[in-house]
């Protein structure tokens, strides 16, 4: 689009042009992902390495897929804490019904594996959904019960025992390690799922209804958008996605046992902050969440061949999430400068500022 | 010729409180009309009813021609009412676009016409002279700019009547023309405006008829061109009701406090005065007028740019609220239950909050004992309620709650208190009772600074009463002092006005 000719006074010519470009958020993320691969491909030889890159991909596509679930919960203005338990719940169940079932072959196995990982996502999401919509519980609170009775549960169902990889299916065990066109098959398939919501965040009414409920709640019931529903139909998918993490969590580690997925929530949220998505809702992107995740793995994988000791490691890790959030921050405030400019000249013009706004 | 919108007869009440009692008024097509009364007359009550926000319990809205019930402000506009309400209903994440055709995008096959709505939205703005990208996120624009994206948002969806709900108390002059411009095009353009504002000169030079409220009831509706802005005052504040302010003589001694060319850039400039000893001086003033500003740059809250602060005899300059309070000047805020109180906490750790340094044991420790016994001395002083004396504050009623923040400084026997529309809110009997206390608060020789927005209190309750329009003082009146008078300052119709000596 070609940039009219703007009156001085009411706006400023810095709203047009090049600042468009860095309105999009992610243009930042990328850079800085690209500015990490760069340094750690010069300094770590091991970084380079195909099989490093492949299986950094590949984590970091498990991360983007919960991460993306969570992402609609965010937006919406909820949390969801129990994604790890979803995910450590799916596999757990889709793993033993999968080793029971080893002998049978084909198609019908290759649907189940996939469907029912995601049908008990969509099960304990609907839960969290209903609890926080109609019981009017805060999602905080309920997703942290959630997050327990689903962890118990993971122990009751699993009895102690645990699924070994010989009882995967070699099918799904070989996905982790088969590549496509050189780019391992998981990342392809979290492509798969970022190209999706993003169209479905951008173009589809339902997206926007998210967007709008946690920008401002109020107004979105003003505008009659079905609040309760929607925040249902958010944790539903939420859920969905992290059981779809599950069945990738067995090709990727074969063994899976009652503790899966214990901490990978918060995995999850860092990713998609880290990725730009407001924990205050309202803003944010799927592809954000999933740079977001590639950035935490990066970062988690360059620390690992530093060969620095696993307890440093978790320190940095978060030393290194901050430095990358603040970098961030530096680099849009430097890329919006005229739009800041605008509002602080605009609290000097209006001499009554609307003194409410804290309370929400 | 049908009118575009009726009411019937609409009754509404928030529990036993009747905010309005059978209202009718109609508005033609193309028509500005101004709605016009005193705070808590029901102005606010009729956008919400008109935009479906609330419902009336009795009554109808006709909606050319046909009786309509809105249940939600989205019905309202697909029937052609939208208003601009004083607090933006837009979502400050998103786009302008997004905000202009939210709730009824354009989709093509399901998916949302981005372009085709950015296109839209580009020839909207422009009518409204606002060259702004579309795809700007609404956070970014200034006050001005979000109403415009308001007034959008109503052209799209077809507006016929639109309201504007006190559009121009958070404007600037300058954007109050542009505002008023765009006011005429809409006229043209036959689409009806139902103008709400407390500055009279603005309803006197924007409409063609204007409606008066008071106490729930239409009072008058006149054509605008017939009435005088006194007529308008009068309709407006109707009877005198001084039984209801317990205001007592008390003896004026030194002076405590005194303000001079005070100034905080963009909220307030030189404004100077004295308060001394036993003195209510009341603030009075429109919303936006800086006034609860001036109490906070006094406090310590806010900056001070220039000016001297002379108090009890020695130059003042507050570092902080704590600094103010240990100078003996504290301030009693607008909002009681976000600035006043923890609202989670019960009555004796609230009312005690401002001397807990002096009521610690030497262990460090804070003696429950100490703090009771304080409380109930506290509470027979504001004349607290008997009852639990362990209850969390946010369960009482709003008089008790600002009875509490009021037991609060008094535990502080402070020289000067500033009250920020401390009756906001309350209702008549413990309005009465605070009224009272702080006539008995002057009388012991507290300098009291009595900010309201309420004429008939200021008027009645204050020695004297400081007006002030715009961040700047506009006059100083001794008391008694007809509204007519403060009004007028209030609202600029004369510069300035010296009726004191």
């Amino acid at each position: 689009m070609n940039a009219r000719s703007v009156t001085p006074g009411i706006s400023e010519r810095g709203r047009f042009g090049l600042a468009r470009l860095f309105r999009i958020r992610e243009v930042g993320l990328i850079a800085i992902v690209v500015i990490v691969s760069i340094v750690a491909a010069i300094c770590i030889p091991a970084f380079r390495n195909g099989v490093n890159l492949r299986e950094m991909l590949n984590n970091a596509a498990v991360v983007a897929i919960v991460a993306l679930g969570e992402s609609l919960v965010l937006l919406s203005r909820q949390i969801d804490l129990s994604v790890g338990t979803i995910l450590g719940l799916a596999a757990f169940i889709t793993g033993s019904l999968l080793g029971q079932l080893s002998g049978l072959g084909g198609v019908g196995i290759v649907l189940i594996a996939i469907l029912l990982p995601v049908f008990i996502g969509v099960v304990l999401g609907l839960v969290n959904g209903l609890l926080i919509s109609f019981a009017r519980m805060p999602a905080i609170i309920a997703t942290l019960a959630t997050l327990s009775i689903y962890g118990g549960l993971q122990v009751v169902v699993s009895g102690g025992s645990q699924v070994y990889a010989y009882q995967v299916p070699t099918w799904l065990s070989q996905l982790y390690t088969t590549t496509w066109l050189g780019i391992g098959s998981f990342v392809w398939i979290g492509a798969v799922w970022v190209i999706l919501f993003s169209f479905v965040m951008r173009t589809l009414r339902w997206g926007r209804d998210l967007y709008a409920m946690g920008s401002n709640p109020e107004a979105a019931r003003y505008m009659a958008i079905p609040t309760r529903r929607r925040t249902i139909e958010a944790f539903v998918v939420c859920g969905a996605l992290a059981g779809f993490g599950g069945l990738l969590y067995i090709a990727q580690y074969g063994n899976v046992d009652a503790t899966a997925g214990a901490g990978f929530e918060l995995t999850a949220i860092a990713a998609a902050v880290v990725g730009g998505v407001s924990l205050f809702g309202g803003s944010g992107s799927p592809l954000g969440a999933a740079l977001g995740s590639v950035l935490l793995l990066e970062i988690e994988n360059v620390l690992a061949l530093l060969k620095i000791s696993i307890f440093a490691q978790q320190t940095l890790q978060g030393v290194a999430i901050i430095c990358a959030v603040a970098l961030y921050a530096v680099l849009m405030r430097r890329l919006q400068q005229p739009a800041s400019r605008n509002r602080s000249q605009s609290d000097n013009d209006t001499p009554q500022v609307v003194k409410t706004e804290v309370q929400q | 010729m049908v009118p575009v919108v009726e009411l019937h007869d609409i009754h509404h009440s928030y529990g036993a409180v009747e905010t309005l009692r059978g209202v009718s008024f109609s508005l033609a097509r193309g028509e500005v009309v101004g709605l016009v009364g005193e705070n808590g007359a029901g102005k606010s009550t009729i956008v919400k009813i008109l935009t479906g926000v609330i419902q009336p319990i009795k009554g109808n809205i006709v909606v050319q021609g046909t009786k309509r019930i809105f249940t939600n402000p989205r019905a309202a506009r697909e029937a052609g009412i939208s208003a601009m309400y004083q607090e933006p209903m837009l979502f400050p994440d998103l786009s302008i676009t997004e905000n202009i055709f939210a709730g009824h995008q354009l989709t093509h096959r399901g998916t949302i016409a981005w372009s085709q709505m950015h296109e839209q939205a580009r020839v909207l703005l422009e009518q409204l002279d606002l060259p702004i990208d579309p795809q700007t996120p609404v956070y970014q624009l200034r006050v001005a700019e979000r109403q415009l994206v308001e007034i959008a948002k109503a052209l799209s969806s077809g507006a016929q009547l639109l309201i504007l709900d006190e559009p121009t108390a958070v404007l600037s002059a300058r954007e109050v023309d542009a505002l008023y411009k765009i006011v005429r095009n809409l006229k043209a353009r036959q689409v009806t405006i139902l103008f709400i504002s407390h500055r009279l000169e603005e309803v006197y030079q924007w409409t063609d008829r204007v409606v008066v409220l008071r106490d729930g009831q239409k009072v008058a509706e006149k054509t605008t061109t017939e009435v005088t802005i006194p007529d308008l005052i009068r309709d407006m504040v109707g009877r005198e009701i001084s039984a209801l302010y317990p205001k007592q003589p008390a003896k004026l001694g030194d002076t405590v406090l005194e303000v001079q060319r005070l100034t905080h850039k963009g909220y307030f400039e030189n404004v100077s005065f004295t308060l001394r000893r036993g003195e209510i001086l009341g603030f009075a003033g429109l919303v936006g007028a800086g006034r609860t500003e001036l109490a906070q740059s006094l406090f310590g809250i806010d900056r001070i740019d220039a000016g001297q602060i002379i108090l009890a005899g020695f130059p003042f300059r507050p570092r902080s609220p704590s600094h103010a309070i240990s100078c003996g000047l504290v301030y009693l805020p607008e909002n009681r239950l976000i600035h006043g109180l923890v609202a989670t906490m019960t009555i004796p750790w609230n009312a005690t909050m401002s001397v807990w340094q002096k009521l610690l044991s030497w262990l460090g420790v804070l003696p429950a004992r100490r703090i009771n016994r304080l409380t109930d001395i506290l509470a027979q002083r504001v004349r607290l309620q008997p009852g639990r004396r362990d209850r969390i504050v946010s369960a009482l009623s709003g008089g008790n709650q600002q009875k509490v923040v009021l037991a609060k400084w008094l535990a502080t026997e402070p020289r000067v208190l500033i009250l920020d529309e401390p009756t906001h809110g309350i209702d008549v009997g413990a309005k009465a009772d605070i009224l009272a206390i702080i006539s008995e608060l002057a009388r012991a020789g507290v300098g009291i600074i009595f900010i309201s927005s309420e004429m008939e209190e200021v008027r009645s309750m204050c020695d004297r009463l400081v007006v002030m329009r715009e961040g700047r003082v506009t006059g100083i009146f001794d008391y008694p002092v007809d509204s007519k008078t403060v009004m007028t300052a209030a609202s600029g119709l004369q510069s300035i006005v010296e009726a004191s000596a």
